[in-house]
């Protein structure tokens, strides 16, 4: 073979091996994004989804760009399988992208929605991105958690949704057992305690465009309620448009004192009736005495507020430098103590969870990471950002006053050599 | 042995002592000319823009009185309160999407794909400076800026003030995460964006320090 035809055999080869590079930096760049998740239980780590929907816009050089969705929207209520925790009547979920047009230059826009509604709701779609999704809601849906047992131990309600799990009622005793305990005598005249709840329509919005991200959640009609001692008072009623990452766990004040409420009255009644002789004279003593009961029965009783249910509500997490959302409309667990036993919550469950962003923009006819050849030389789109910059140096050799040094030291080296020399040669 | 003295001493009494006699002028011309470069560059302690006294941070209308700059009519960034006075050079970002500053450590350099300083009021001004681990970069005291500082930019005989509003510190792999939202030009509000390197391990910078800075409305005449 000769020395030309074995160049252009090499250069052929290398041309081919070069061809799956140049093709993945060409790869079309992600310009806007969005997906939804209508609903996910999770029962000690254990649970199920209503899957995920996702849009995903590329810059492939058209003048929009091309749109992909992958998954369900709007899925039917068999994706949750046997599950009676909430009776849900309609299932949202949505998302899609678009792009602004300005002159030449695009800019990635993205919307996503999801939620819940009971029976008789609607389900909205962001079929187009601006225009507003919106669940209705129908009946309310009932959400059943947990029955609390105050006097021994949080009790798992063989009718709710937690009832197949019976066989981890140990480790609740274990995690509120020695709480419960402590009390038991106090409380046992209140019998049962119950937490259920309902919820009219939930539901998380975003949006994104290049460099920012919003979301809002809405909930209507919803809110907890606590039955004791055959009554049922509201824990708390859940604001329509609660403002980000909006905790209600502190609203369980309402459970103490409830509960401190009617251990006082019951004790005072039973004082009453055995000191009755004394008749007001006595008063000051039982006020003293149920003081004395009720003061550490309130101070057992605060940590149930971390230990056993633990709301959050528009729920927002950004990232990528607030260019990017995660929005949950309600984010529920369900005693999240146990997660130092089982690695997770014992109940979790989050309604309405959508993403948006991040995005960005191009121009029309210029896709992204266009081939730069075989080295660095100038970029083609003097518009496009670094992604380094390399603004640090070892300055071992590139100081002035290093260099200066060193030819100082290199001279007097230098004339000193050459004075020996010098000196030899005479010798 | 003798003969050998004796032809050593005929044939090249003169070369070694030449040579190190070059070798010498040549190591004492770099000596001064890059002790000069270091001399002629001192490290003034530059006054920010003052009328009477006062630090004019909050009426930027007013003109600059005399201010740092240089009255050379290159363009400079000036950051007073870690002793920058700096010259500023046109620079792009290469084909690897690397942005690197003027090879003379005591520059800065301007991205030319970016908001220029006094005359966009969109966008965002990237400029960026190097860190040099033995010292005297011209951003090596970069970290020590304090929000609220004063910045100045001095692009075609405009001079754009700045104010600091933020630092962070962010390792390269969240640089370029984040580089479209960190110095793209989709931004309304033309904040200056200066950047230098950080967190020196094993012979390496493993981040960037950026400094966010808000345009302080009406560029003036420098």
């Amino acid at each position: 073979m000769s020395r030309s035809l074995r160049w252009a055999a090499v250069a052929a080869a290398g041309a081919l091996a070069l061809t799956p590079t140049t093709m993945a930096s060409a790869a079309d760049k992600t310009v806007a994004q969005s997906s939804a998740k209508a609903l996910e239980l999770a029962i000690a780590g254990t649970g199920a989804d209503t899957g995920t929907i996702t849009a995903t816009r590329v810059n492939n050089g058209s003048d929009e760009g091309k749109e992909t969705i992958t998954g369900a929207s709007n899925p039917p209520i068999a994706v949750l399988g046997n599950q009676n925790l909430l009776n849900v009547g309609v299932l949202a979920q949505s998302a899609a992208t678009t792009v602004d047009k300005n002159g030449t230059k695009r800019d990635g826009i993205s919307a996503a929605c999801s939620g819940i509604a009971g029976d008789g709701g609607t389900a909205g779609a962001v079929a187009q991105v601006g225009e507003s999704a919106r669940i209705t809601p129908g009946k309310p849906v009932g959400v059943s958690i947990a029955n609390l047992d105050l006097t021994g131990s949080i009790l798992i309600d063989p009718k709710s949704a937690l009832g197949p799990l019976s066989a981890l009622q140990p480790i609740m005793d274990l995690l509120v057992g020695p709480l419960t305990q402590a009390i038991s005598n106090g409380l046992a005249p209140l019998g049962e305690t119950g937490i259920q709840g309902t919820l009219g329509a939930v539901q998380a919005k975003c949006t994104a465009r290049p460099g920012s991200a919003e979301g809002t959640a809405n909930i209507v009609d919803s809110a907890l309620t606590l039955s004791l001692a055959g009554t049922s008072v509201e824990l708390v009623k859940l604001p329509a448009n609660p403002p980000p990452n909006t905790h209600v766990i502190t609203d369980l004040d309402v459970v103490l004192n409830t509960v401190l409420d009617a251990v006082e009255v019951n004790l005072n009644e039973t004082l009453m009736g055995a000191l009755a002789p004394l008749s007001a004279i006595i008063q000051p003593i039982q006020d003293t005495i149920v003081k004395m009961l009720i003061a550490p029965l309130a101070d057992a009783l605060a940590p149930l507020e971390d230990n056993i249910l633990d709301i959050t509500l528009n729920k927002q997490v950004k990232s990528q430098n607030g260019a990017a959302i995660e929005v949950t409309a309600l984010d529920l667990q369900v005693l999240p103590a146990a997660q130092a036993f089982i690695g997770a919550s014992f109940l979790s469950g989050e309604i309405g969870q959508v993403t948006c962003g991040p995005n960005a923009s191009f121009r029309v006819g210029e896709p992204e990471n266009p081939d730069p050849g075989p080295g660095p030389g100038p970029n083609p789109d003097p518009t496009e950002p670094p992604a380094v910059v390399d603004s640090g140096v070892d300055g071992g050799m590139g100081n002035p006053l290093l260099w200066g040094i060193a030819g100082v030291t290199l001279a007097s080296a230098a004339a000193g050599f050459g004075g020996r020399r010098m000196l030899a040669l005479k010798k | 042995m003798e003969t050998m003295t004796s032809h050593q001493s005929e044939s090249t009494p003169q070369r070694p002592g030449r040579a190190a006699i070059l070798v010498a002028v040549l190591a004492l011309v770099v000596a001064v000319v890059a002790l000069g470069v270091a001399v002629t560059r001192p490290h003034q302690t530059p006054v920010p823009p003052t009328v009477g006294g006062k630090l004019q941070l909050d009426d930027p209308q007013q003109p600059v009185q005399g201010g740092p700059f240089a009255s050379d009519g290159d363009n400079q960034l000036v950051i007073p309160s870690i002793g920058v006075e700096a010259p500023m050079l046109n620079i792009a970002v290469d084909a690897d999407g690397v942005l690197t500053p003027p090879s003379d450590v005591n520059d800065v350099g301007w991205w030319i794909g970016s908001a220029k300083p006094g005359k966009s009021k969109t966008g965002q001004t990237l400029i960026t400076g190097h860190t040099v681990h033995a010292g005297e970069g011209v951003l090596n005291d970069l970290p020590a800026v304090k929000k609220g500082a004063w910045v100045g930019v001095r692009f075609d005989d405009k001079v754009q003030p700045y104010r600091v509003t933020d630092i962070q510190t962010l390792t390269r792999e969240e640089v370029a995460d984040q580089r479209y939202e960190l110095f793209g030009q989709e931004r309304e509000d033309g904040r200056l964006v200066l950047v230098s390197c950080t967190d020196w391990v094993d012979g390496q910078y493993l981040s960037n320090t950026i400094v966010f800075a808000e345009r302080i409305k009406g560029a003036v005449s420098a």
